[in-house]
């Protein structure tokens, strides 16, 4: 078997990868013409989710849970950027060398853990606390299944991921900008500012692919957000994002004549929106790695 | 005390309160399905394993049976899918680095990587599912074979690329054609990377819940065969959790503790593994 042999047997894989990439995007997208060319635009105008047996009654709007995604996203991502910084410098500055393992280990542990169970912890957990909370709030009948709860859920299963993203430039910040900070006689939180300050755009892109992964994530979110359809303005009610519309409804979807045509439309939204995300994330993190490490 | 080492202190409280609750949250998160599972599993007995889930509101759980079956044959045939596809792609990857078609693969693998799980379900839905008319155990599995692949990929393209190119330059002078070079020397040097990327393609498998909600079906009473529905342990665990019958989310619990430890010591094992690979 020549070279150009086995280049040829391996483009066979890779041409399968490729091809279901694409495959992908085509499906996704003729399945979301139908309800396209019936409703049009007004797909983005409308604030009910209404699948109905006569086709004429039948009413779909995005938006809603689309700005419910991105709300659940943010909320996540802002502890989570909290929790993850905090970590950092605790982990860095704070925590003898030898007690480190623990928490890595940990950290670890919880981010491969499956996501159905950060959904049963928050449903026992998250929930509850935040229906005491809402009800000292001066809410009436609330669950605690809100934007909050799915918000302080996601934050938790991203908080693994930024830890690993940031610590790891943290820790390749050059020894010498560490000693020219000592020297300036800094303390140990003076020198954190310092170099967190430093690897801002390291920070700023793990936020980011915390978002890409907030957004589509789908069995903790159904789990605690509450699934109700509405415009998320309270954080404290239940709301939908697009991936719990879609687990919610998908099932019966086939039943109506563009219900299953408008989910599909929903993930397209939802696909683009979280593969831009993570795109900028990724384009940032090679960024900043680059003028870390350049500065030497 | 100056307002230097009061901004410091505050500092550094707010970052030691912030990390405990964080820590409570992850310890918790871990423990719960442990301690409240395996009390189930206990109460219940080995019933737990044998049998399917009992009738709502009764007395007893009953077990996880056809869904560790389900589980586990899923899990077989995904990775039996997506291993082959990930490794060569890797490979090809790793040994034809520039080239245009192993650019694509690159940014196609990443953007897999990043699809919503669920739309991956949904995607196998209308392809496969739709064409065969019937949710079955293959189509969950291939769901979950997509979530998995680009793990795979990026798992033997890592392996290969930590192999210093000298060991590649004395194949080559030994007169060892290319392929010969890749399958016979290289690949075996690094057998435990790419040990470690099949195991972690089984964690992910073995843990992903979105993709297998619309494709696997809900078969928690009786095993259908591979183009029958079927269900694994995630879809169990979050059908019985939501319901209001105490005894089914005694039945959720107890397969948490299942899918938890399965979780943690498969993990465990990924970072030890990891950990030691040095050439």
């Amino acid at each position: 078997m020549g070279r150009d042999t086995l280049k040829i047997a391996l483009s066979v894989p890779v041409a399968l990868l490729l091809s279901v990439n694409v495959l992908l995007v085509l499906v996704l997208a003729k399945e979301s013409l139908p309800v396209l060319s019936y409703h049009g635009l007004r797909i983005f105008t409308e604030f009910r989710w209404n699948p109905a047996e006569d086709s004429e009654k039948e009413v779909y709007g995005v938006i809603p849970p689309l700005v419910g995604s991105l709300y659940v996203a943010v909320l996540a991502i802002m502890f989570a950027a909290f929790f993850s910084i905090s970590l950092t410098v605790f982990i860095q500055e704070i925590l003898p060398r030898r007690a480190r393992f623990i928490i890595e280990e940990l950290i670890n542990i919880a981010s491969t853990f499956p996501t159905v169970l950060y959904g049963l912890w928050g449903l026992t957990v998250v929930v509850p606390l935040v229906r005491e909370l809402a009800i000292k709030l001066g809410y009436v009948n609330v669950t605690g299944g809100s934007v909050i709860a799915a918000g302080l859920v996601l934050s938790l299963m991203i908080t693994p991921y930024s830890t690993v993203i940031i610590k790891s430039v943290y820790a390749s910040v050059p020894l010498s900008y560490i000693e020219a900070i000592a020297s300036l006689g800094a303390t140990k939180i003076e020198r954190a500012i310092t170099v967190l300050r430093m690897i801002s755009p390291a920070i700023v892109s793990s936020i980011l692919l915390g978002f890409g992964r907030a957004v589509g994530e789908t069995t903790a979110v159904t789990l605690v957000i509450g699934n109700a359809y509405r415009l998320p303005l309270d954080p404290f009610l239940p709301a939908s994002t697009i991936t719990s519309l879609i687990a919610n409804h998908f099932g019966m979807a086939t039943y109506y004549k563009n219900g299953y045509s408008a989910l599909m439309f929903a993930a397209l939204v939802l696909l683009i929106t979280s593969s831009f995300f993570s795109y900028a994330g990724l384009k940032l993190v090679n960024r900043s790695v680059k003028t870390i490490r350049g500065e030497q | 005390m100056n307002l230097r080492s009061i901004k410091n202190n505050i500092v550094s409280s707010s970052i030691v309160l912030s990390v405990v609750l964080i820590m409570l949250g992850i310890f918790s998160l871990i423990t719960a399905p442990l301690i409240l599972g395996f009390k189930v599993i206990i109460e219940t007995g080995f019933e737990f394993f044998t049998t399917a889930p009992a009738a709502p509101g009764e007395e007893s759980p009953g077990g996880i049976y056809y869904t560790l079956i389900g589980s586990v044959l899923a899990i077989l045939l995904a990775v039996a899918i997506a291993f082959p596809i990930g490794f060569l792609t890797g490979v090809y990857i790793s040994e034809y680095p520039g080239s245009k078609l192993s650019t694509l693969a690159e940014s196609a693998s990443h953007f897999l990587s990043e699809v919503p799980s669920i739309i991956l379900g949904i995607f196998i839905y209308a392809t496969f599912v739709l064409a065969t008319k019937r949710t079955s155990l293959a189509a969950g599995a291939l769901s979950l074979s997509l979530a998995i692949l680009p793990y795979i990929v990026v798992q033997v393209r890592e392996s290969l690329r930590v192999i210093p190119f000298t060991y590649r330059e004395a194949a080559y002078s030994l007169g060892l054609p290319r392929w010969k070079t890749i399958f016979f020397v290289l690949i075996p040097m690094n057998m435990r990377g790419i040990l470690v990327g099949l195991l972690s393609a089984f964690l992910r498998a073995f843990s992903e819940t979105a993709p297998v909600l619309f494709t696997a079906g809900a078969a928690f009473y009786g095993f259908y065969g591979l183009d029958g529905p079927s269900s694994t342990l995630p879809l169990l665990v979050w059908n019985f959790a939501k319901t209001p019958y105490e005894n089914w989310q005694k039945l959720a619990w107890g397969a948490s503790s299942i899918l938890a430890l399965v979780s943690i010591s498969l993990s465990l094992i990924i970072r030890k593994a990891t950990k030691e690979v040095r050439f």
